[in-house]
This record gives C-alpha cells, structure tokens and sequence, in this order.
C-alpha cells in the first residue's frame, strides 16, 4: 500500500514537472516567408512578398513608365500614397507599401518621392535657405508625375467547417496631371482551412 | 461471378474517378513565338522532376528594358502537385541580387496542366537569372 502510494506520488511530481518547469521551448531560426515559415490563415510576409513583387513587376514593365523618359527628358516620378485596408484583419501597410517602393526606387526606372519626415523637413529648411541666399522665391517640393493607391479586400465563403479567406490587392497608378488611372493591378491571396470542432 | 468481379469492377471506377486531368485548346498556328533560350539544369530531386518537369526557359526584353524571363512547367502526374520556386537574378557582374520581394513562393499545377512562371529583371543590369524548385510536403 505503502509502495503504490509513493510510485503515485512520484508519477504526479513528473508528469507535473515536465508539464510545467522542466520543458524549454525550442526555439530556430528560419528564412523569413521561406519555405518552412507557418502558413497563417490571413496575409503573412510572403503573401505580402508575392503581391508587392507582382504589382512592381507590372509597374515598371508597364510601357508609360518605359517611355516617359523619351518623351518628357526625365523619369517619372511616382508618389506610393494610401492603401487602405478594408479587410478584417490589422495590417501593417508598411509591409506592402514598403516593398514596393524599395522594387520601383531599386529597378532604376523611376524616381520615388521620400515619404520620411526627416528628409521632408530638410528638404524643406534646404528650399528655404537657398532661397534666402538667392533671394529667390522658395523652390517647390518635388511633384509627383503619377500617384500609387491601393486597396486591401476580403471576401469570405464558408461550406460546413471549411472556411475559404481571399485577400485582394487591388493597386492603381493614376496620373496626377490628368486624373486618369494607368494602371490597375489586382492580385489575390487565397486561404483554405478546416474549422476546429471546438 | 459479378460478386466475384465487384472489388475489380470498384477499383477500376475509383482509380479512374480520381484522375481529373487539364485538357488545353488553342490556336494552332502560333504567332508570337517566346524566344526560346537553351538552359542548364541541376536535379538533385529526381522524384519532382518525375512529377513536374520543365518544358522550356524564355526571356524577351520588356519595354523599360529590364529583361523578362518564363519559365513553362509540365505535370506530368494524375494529382495536383505543389511546390515552392524561386527566381535569383544576377547583376552584370555575376552578383547575386537580393530585393524587398524576392524569396519562395508557392504554387499549385493541375494535373496535366501546362503553367508559365514569369519574373522581371529588378534592375536593368540584371541579365542572369536562376529558377529554383522544391516539392511542397
């Protein structure tokens, strides 16, 4: 009797301390949205990777942006404005924004207004100093030639426990002089999972 | 003997049920041809190259310059098949170029099924590029 109550008692305190303090969470390093990154049932990195890459691709194959140089002596200039996020979930804008604005700046094709305000404010402390010296009226900020709005979706369908997310990226280029769009690109990201019961 | 013929007859609905495979229509003279270009492959994973094989590599220039390449994938199988890919493209140097986007993504091709993957070039130096594969477990 004496002996089964001690064994319990030892199995308890085992099973209490690998539960509880004895276990360490393991912890490795992965590329990040590589091929061993979780798939996560809303956007993750390389859904965001994927999009900003389709919608650059598109902008700076696209033949405006090609021969804008021709014929205006100069590249374009491209201002990446507000994505706006009507899907359920918080995204940070950031993450699509930023990438894309890194692939057009880097591919050479078009100039990219900074949207950092540091370089905003001394540019501006700049135009004002040298039209102090030049007494000259204050130089303007650089206009953009074509604006970058987007917009982020949702749509949802359910069958039994099945559940089907798609996210939509809807990315247009318009034209600030004339109003028009010149481009609109639509990229969409589907999830597929099975509810859990409980 | 139809008691004795029923397993067979079963399998015989079941595997052929199973195969759902992509059947493709188009014009039959082609009139914008890609630019085929001859490539140099690496298989270290036989079993996905049995499954997907590559069917031709093409590049054309793109408006802006920077150069676009394809890349068009067979399934050779009866079940859909995912994997991962990746595109790494060199500057004119040989250098490997490393950009906010670039990294593995995932795709899925039907059985049967002929698919193009597209890249562009990030800068216009960029004239060497890479497509890499791996099976999705």
């Amino acid at each position: 009797m004496k002996q089964t109550t001690i064994a319990s008692f030892i199995a308890i305190a085992a099973i209490l301390a690998f539960s509880t303090g004895c276990s360490t969470t393991s912890v490795s390093r992965i590329e990040a949205g590589g091929t061993k990154s979780l798939v996560s049932q809303n956007v993750d990195l390389a859904d965001f990777k994927a999009a900003a890459s389709e919608i650059s691709q598109i902008i700076v194959t696209n033949p405006t942006f090609a021969n804008f140089a021709a014929t205006k002596g100069r590249k374009p200039v491209i201002e990446v404005g507000a994505i706006v996020n009507k899907s359920d979930i918080l995204i940070d804008l950031g993450q699509i924004a930023g990438r894309i604005n890194e692939d057009l700046m880097n591919s050479g094709i078009v100039n990219v207004i900074a949207q950092d305000a540091g370089v905003k404010s001394s540019n501006e402390e700049e135009r004002r100093r040298q039209a102090f010296e030049s007494d000259r009226s204050i130089a303007r900020a650089p206009k953009p030639d074509f604006r970058l709005e987007g917009t982020i979706m949702l749509l949802t369908a359910a069958d039994g426990r099945n559940r089907e997310k798609t996210y939509t990226f809807q990315i247009r280029v318009n034209d600030v002089a004339t109003g028009f769009s010149v481009l609109q690109r639509t990229v969409d990201v589907g999830k597929q999972f099975r509810k859990p019961l409980f | 003997m139809i008691i004795k013929l029923f397993p067979i007859i079963a399998l015989a609905f079941l595997f052929s049920g199973c195969a759902r495979t992509v059947n493709t229509v188009g014009n039959a003279d082609i009139v914008n041809m890609p630019n085929l270009i001859s490539d140099a492959r690496v298989t270290t994973d036989y079993t996905l190259s049995r499954k997907v094989g590559i069917v031709s590599v093409a590049t054309a220039p793109s408006p802006s310059g920077l150069l676009r390449m394809q890349v068009t994938v067979f399934n050779k199988t009866n079940k859909i098949q995912s994997f991962f890919y990746k595109v790494d493209w060199r500057d004119e140097h040989g250098m490997a170029i490393s950009t906010a986007t670039s990294g593995w993504r995932e795709a899925q091709i039907m059985p049967g099924e002929q698919k193009d993957f597209t890249a562009v070039a990030p800068t216009a130096g960029a004239k060497d590029f890479s497509v890499k594969f791996v099976e999705q477990k």
